[in-house]
């Protein structure tokens, strides 16, 4: 296979893994979000601290526990998807839901409680008030996203430890650095490093300019 | 025929008492103020009304139907309440403006034609197409008012539609409040610590004092009972009590008085009172100088600053003038005559200013 061909690969790898990750931290994480920024319960500041603390989690003591549950004589071991990309959009997945929840609970937490008065005074029921304040929280939902997907493509310690780097399966761009960095060959290495910084540049240009259109389409 | 009527209602923030066995009947159509001091409990009284805020006790009928948890959202839809604090949401002059016609499902003609009149009366037309937080102070207000007038409510309430507002925009919103009454029928109650707006716009004016309501009735009859023991200074700038006398002018239509105010400030005014008389002046109907001016105006204290304060646009300056005068003025003004606390200035203001109870 030509290096072109293999970087192509990486790369397509990494945005189906990492986008993967960020598809199912979203779909768990704003719910999440939104209902600790909105609810007040028992043992919400406890469970705001946890997520907080979470965000700060090292990727390879993620990495090691995630590779003791899936391990062949862990817990999860029967599933057996170690070193297969799956674990790696799930090793991510977990990297990143406290980062999705803890900024969205604190962005729909930050919108003035009066924005949902104003929808219930204006004749929104309670459900369609709701809707208004996490409409108002939309620019904060959307850097969830984006902080998301930018720390899932680029750790390294989930995708080294669960997959292994294995190429032409498990390899992805910051495992490709690192093995780039360790055989010495530091042009590869930055050129690697070149294509994952543009793709994190892009995604959250595409995301900015996504904004303005969708912004647009929550108030039609 | 009440169209709102509070019971006995009573609201607890904790160990506060914000409102204290309310009891008030709404009349279908009038134009109610409720005043009081900062903290007497007319906001609370305002949310209740609007079903936004939980009794303690108490009993909200709207319609003589009682308003419960299954039918507070039929409510919702026919009273309105217009926040002091301006709140928007962040999109444009004109989306918020349709957004309580859209969560109704109204169909987008209707919207559009609504919308499109309500911004017109606003004087907002021009800037339809603007983010709605990029607006002034006032032109936010106007909006507030806009999206509350677009859904025809049948009762409107205003929480002090014009604090902060400077002088224009205050009449602004004061004459499309009065127009919006008499034409649509619209029952309104606004809240307001400014007893001449009160004075001016009600058809009845309630009087909430430390969260219950001491007096209902018309101007006149509540300014007549005791209006400063129940309220009295804390509660605006410019009311006064004094002893009227009358002056000859030499014109028979109309009686000058002079009024003896507090530490024997005189004042002259045109009035049928004589004898125990409570005075207010408005604060923008007073015109500060560095030197006497020559006009026709008949009062003209001279004072020291005692204090500046700004609020939005608008610049208050009191001036001792052997009692508390607060004058309204722009801040252009306060830049230009680069009055300081401290300085000698003229407060000129004419006697037909002078509002005698």
């Amino acid at each position: 296979m030509s290096l072109e061909s293999e970087l192509l690969e990486i790369t397509l790898r990494s945005l189906f893994v990492s986008g993967m990750a960020a598809l199912i931290a979203t779909a768990v994480g704003i719910p999440i979000g939104v209902l600790l920024g909105m609810k007040h319960f028992r043992g919400r500041s406890f469970l705001k601290g946890l997520f907080n603390s979470m965000m700060a989690v090292p990727t390879v003591a993620l990495g090691l526990i995630l590779y003791l549950i899936f391990s062949s004589s862990g817990p999860l071991g029967i599933f057996h998807i170690l070193y297969t990309p799956y674990v790696i959009i799930i090793g991510q997945a977990i990297l990143i839901l406290p980062i999705m929840i803890s900024i969205t609970s604190e962005t729909v937490e930050n919108v003035d409680p009066a924005i949902g008065e104003l929808a219930l005074t204006l004749g929104a029921d309670k459900t369609a008030a709701a809707a208004s304040t996490i409409r108002e929280s939309f620019g904060g939902i959307l850097l969830a996203i984006s902080a998301s997907f930018s720390r899932a493509i680029s750790e390294l310690g989930v995708a080294l430890m669960l997959g292994g780097n294995i190429a032409g399966l498990t390899r992805v761009l910051t495992t490709a650095i690192a093995l780039d960095t360790t055989r010495g060959e530091i042009a590869l290495g930055l050129g690697t490093t070149a294509i994952l910084l543009v793709l994190m540049i892009a995604f959250n240009v595409v995301l900015r300019l996504a904004e303005k259109r969708v912004r647009w389409w929550l108030w039609e | 025929m009440g169209i709102v009527e509070l019971k006995d209602v009573c609201v607890d923030f904790e160990a506060t008492r914000a409102l204290d066995s309310i009891s008030l009947e709404i009349r279908k159509g009038e134009l109610l103020s409720i005043i009081g001091s900062n903290g007497a409990g007319k906001t609370t009284a305002l949310r209740v009304i609007a079903g936004l805020q939980p009794l303690s006790s108490g009993e909200v009928l709207f319609n003589d139907e009682l308003v419960t948890g299954s039918n507070i959202e039929q409510m919702r839809k026919q009273v309105t309440l217009v926040f002091q604090r301006l709140t928007l949401f962040s999109t444009t002059v004109c989306k918020n403006a349709a957004s309580g016609l859209r969560v109704r499902g109204i169909d987008q003609a209707e919207v559009e034609s609504r919308v499109t009149k309500a911004l017109e009366i606003v004087e907002l037309t021009d800037l339809r197409d603007r983010l709605a937080r990029k607006l002034s102070g006032g032109e936010q207000r106007r909006l507030n008012l806009a999206m509350a007038m677009v859904l025809k409510p049948t009762v409107l309430l205003l929480d002090e539609p014009t604090v902060h507002l400077d002088p224009e925009n205050t009449q602004i919103v004061g004459r499309l409040l009065q127009t919006l009454n008499k034409r649509s029928d619209m029952t309104i109650v606004l809240s307001t610590h400014n007893i001449l707006q009160a004075q001016l716009m009600g058809d009845r004016i309630a009087v909430i004092h430390r969260g219950r309501l001491e007096k209902i009735g018309s101007a006149r009859d509540v300014f007549r009972a005791e209006l400063d023991s129940i309220i009295g200074q804390e509660m605006t700038s410019n009311v006064f009590s004094g002893h009227a006398k009358v002056v000859d002018d030499g014109t028979k239509r109309r009686q000058l008085v002079r009024i003896t105010l507090e530490n024997d400030v005189g004042v002259e005014a045109i009035s049928d009172i004589e004898g125990p008389v409570t005075v207010t002046i408005p604060s923008e109907d007073i015109v500060l100088s560095r030197d006497t001016v020559l006009s026709s105006a008949r009062n003209i204290l001279k004072g020291t600053i005692q204090e500046i304060s700004i609020e939005g646009a608008a610049v208050f300056v009191t001036v001792d003038v052997g009692l508390p005068l607060t004058a309204q003025i722009t801040r252009s003004s306060l830049e230009r005559l680069d009055m300081k606390q401290g300085d000698s200035v003229y407060a000129t203001f004419k006697a037909t200013s002078v509002r005698t109870y």
